[in-house]
């Protein structure tokens, strides 16, 4: 999602996702913070917030018109919130799986359903080889770590297309597995 | 008729019977679905944008005009981007869910009455004129194709 152009429904681009803001507690975006388009790229001042958002697809995030990125902070109203990109992934057995480099996100509902792990074994040489991590239905986060539970390192997939499948296999697992 | 059919295309002047310019861009408006007007090229003086409605008529071999007065400066309003130096024809579509549908390749119009009737994608796909959003600097926007066939 980074690097995203956010684009008003009159075509033009007013933004680009800087990164992903999103509720810890209920695995919701939140919204994003945003870059600048083109040659003078940087941070802007203003957010986009989720309930000003049109649409998340594979190519843009889609909103009505540039009012919709306005300068106050991307906040949650319960849980704390945070970036979770470059949290360090650990198993709740405490073996570290990686880190966050992305977010997978159920365009539809705006949920976060897994992330994206740059592996921890993957040497700094190499590159270009990402997996697919499905999220918890409960999995603590803070701006420091991700927690998953060591099975979900089963679930991990480095096929994007296959992702949705291994969310909703593991997610029958925690269901089945907890009661 | 189909906008790039128009490049070149010369505008002449009945009055005279001369040739007061040659059609270089098109501008369309996505909210009305209208051709709004050319630039043209080789314009004896600086008046060079051609509205629709002061146009006579746009034929198969040239546009005409009743006087060279029809000529102006320029548009008085905020318009969106022309097709050809907007890039907007080669240039990417994509749909209001934020998905890309590719480049467009032309702009299908009634050539009487300047509005728009198709949205040609390089992958060959018509999309109806209803389905246009918005033209802006990024991106001609549209509903999504299994959005507007209902």
């Amino acid at each position: 999602m980074i690097g995203l152009p956010v684009v008003t429904l009159a075509g033009d681009d007013v933004a680009e996702v800087r990164d992903v803001v999103f509720d810890a507690g209920v695995g919701q975006v939140l919204g994003f913070t945003l870059n600048r388009r083109g040659r003078l790229a940087g941070r802007m001042k203003e957010t986009l917030g989720r309930n000003r958002v049109v649409a998340v697809g594979p190519d843009a995030v889609m909103v009505a018109d540039a009012d919709a990125l306005v300068v106050e902070p991307v906040r949650g109203d319960q849980h704390a919130s945070g970036n979770v990109l470059g949290d360090v992934v650990l198993t709740d057995g405490g073996v570290q799986v990686g880190t966050v480099s992305d977010v997978v996100i159920d365009a539809a509902e705006g949920s976060v359903v897994g992330y994206e792990v740059a592996p921890a074994d993957e040497a700094g040489g190499r590159h270009g080889r990402r997996a697919y991590l499905p999220l918890p239905d409960t999995g603590a986060v803070s701006g420091e770590a991700l927690m998953v539970p060591a099975a979900a390192v089963e679930y991990i997939t480095t096929d994007l297309a296959g992702f949705g499948e291994a969310v909703d296999r593991f997610r029958a697992l925690m269901r089945g597995g907890g009661s | 008729m189909r906008v790039t059919d128009l490049n070149k295309r010369a505008v002449m002047d009945v009055a005279t019977a001369t040739t007061v310019g040659r059609i270089d861009d098109v501008v369309v408006d996505p909210v009305s679905r209208q051709l709004v007007g050319f630039s043209l090229r080789k314009t004896p003086g600086k008046a060079s944008w051609l509205a629709w409605d002061r146009l006579k008529a746009l034929g198969v071999d040239a546009a005409t005009v009743d006087t060279v007065e029809a000529l102006t400066e320029g548009p008085d309003n905020d318009l969106p981007p022309a097709l050809k130096r907007g890039k907007v024809i080669g240039g990417l579509v994509l749909t209001t869910g934020g998905l890309g549908l590719g480049n467009l390749v032309d702009v299908e119009f009634d050539a009487d009455s300047g509005t728009v009737t198709g949205l040609v994608l390089q992958s060959g796909r018509t999309l109806p004129p209803d389905s246009l959003v918005g033209i802006g600097t990024y991106a001609m926007v549209v509903t999504h194709p299994t959005d507007s066939a209902g």
